[in-house]
């Protein structure tokens, strides 16, 4: 990102540039950066709080009147909600599930949990009027695809233009995206680091994840150990296995 | 940073001891805030739904996001799996405050948002690589009569 802003400034065009890592905007020192206290993923702050995006925005936007730089300045509110997040109860099981499926097959208990979860990512596509997932496949199949690289004959990947790591990345990509659109629609408000830690640590889904990642670093296809090493479980979860 | 848990932490410390290091300080002025005519760039793996996802590989390519385009119609498919997507999930603006920036235009706040955005994933190491897509962009960005641009990551 900084690395861009000084290629566009060289080019001509004045930049302004929102920054989530610090460490990172200060050695490429691009021209002009709001340095943001917020979560990864997060720029302008928190969902749904139009006021308190727009005065990110317009902070970010005022650096463009700097007369000389490189402007670094910092911006000094943090995310509305994110205070919430450091208390326990913010990290308690936000959401309910009723009971697991019987025995242990992650099929069957991963489709339990869907159904479970089905009304409430109906209501999240309602309301933010997006699917969550790219693949445009169903999460039933995409759930019975993923299990089968548990196994040692995978199924055909559900779109023959994709390599078998891609379609599992992107099926995996999808079912996540199902679970927290879902979760995020129950009632409570639940924030971020709460719902990350329901899904890796309460779920089925979460179990299945780490599984597959196993599976792939043990595979024969290097694209499979790559996203065994990389792109399943965040560095958080794994590196704290 | 202080806030991250260590393993993602020291992932983004050692990423920035490896981070290409400029001499040169380029600055070009902006034109007033209320004259400016803004266009977005963003890292965040952004796309119209019907679009092509981005490369499973990280690479320096990009996708055009037409400066009309609806918030219901952009997804995500960045490959990292490192950051929050809940946020985007509920509201694109927390990511790409294009809602934000067209209220800003009709207050008159700036002057005016550029035909088109464009999206990165930026994923691919090390940042030195995107200097060819950005001469490439900024040629189709003055094109667009665009004064300056914000830069947003994920």
């Amino acid at each position: 990102m900084s690395a861009l802003a000084r290629y566009f400034e060289r080019e001509g065009l004045a930049t302004t540039h929102v920054s989530l890592v610090r460490e990172h905007t200060e050695v490429m020192q691009p021209p002009r950066a709001l340095w943001v206290p917020f979560m990864l993923g997060r720029p302008f702050g928190a969902p749904n709080a139009p006021d308190f995006q727009r005065k990110v925005l317009v902070a970010a936007l005022r650096l463009l009147e700097a007369e000389r730089g490189p402007v670094l300045e910092e911006f000094p509110e943090d995310a509305p909600g994110s205070a919430q997040e450091d208390e326990p109860q913010g990290l308690a099981c936000p959401i309910n599930l009723g009971p697991r499926a019987a025995g242990d097959d992650p099929a069957a208990q991963v489709l339990g949990e869907i159904a479970q979860l089905q009304p409430w990512h109906d209501i999240a596509v309602q309301r933010s009027g997006r699917a969550a997932g790219l693949t445009g496949v169903g999460v039933e199949e995409l759930a019975r695809f993923a299990v089968s690289y548990l196994g040692a004959s995978p199924r055909p990947s559900y779109d023959p233009n994709m390599s078998a790591a891609e379609a599992l990345k992107r099926a995996c990509d999808d079912l996540k995206a199902f679970y927290l659109a879902a979760a995020s629609a129950q009632p409570g408000n639940s924030g971020a680091a709460a719902l990350e830690q329901w899904f890796w640590r309460e779920t089925a889904a979460g179990k299945l994840f780490l599984l597959l990642r196993q599976a792939c670093l043990e595979s024969a296809d290097k694209s499979l150990r790559t996203l065994g090493e990389k792109l399943l479980v965040p560095r958080v979860i794994a590196g704290a296995r | 940073m202080a806030d991250l848990p260590e393993p993602e932490r020291a992932h983004l410390l050692e990423m920035a001891g490896r981070a290409p290091r400029f001499s040169d300080r380029p600055w070009v002025r902006s034109a007033p805030l209320a004259r400016c005519r803004i266009a977005l760039v963003t890292t965040a793996g952004l796309h119209r739904a019907s679009d092509r996802p981005f490369s499973f590989v990280p690479g320096t390519e990009y996708r055009v996001i037409p400066g009309d385009t609806p918030a219901a119609e952009l997804t995500m498919s960045h490959v990292s799996v490192n950051f929050d997507r809940s946020g985007f999930h509920a509201d694109l603006n927390v990511v790409f405050p294009v809602d934000r920036l067209a209220e800003l235009a009709q207050e008159g706040f700036i002057g005016s948002i550029a035909q088109y955005h464009y999206s990165f994933m930026g994923a691919a190491w090390p940042p030195t690589r995107f200097e060819a897509s950005a001469k490439e962009l900024a040629g189709l960005l003055k094109k667009d009569r665009v004064d300056a641009i914000l830069l947003t990551p994920v």
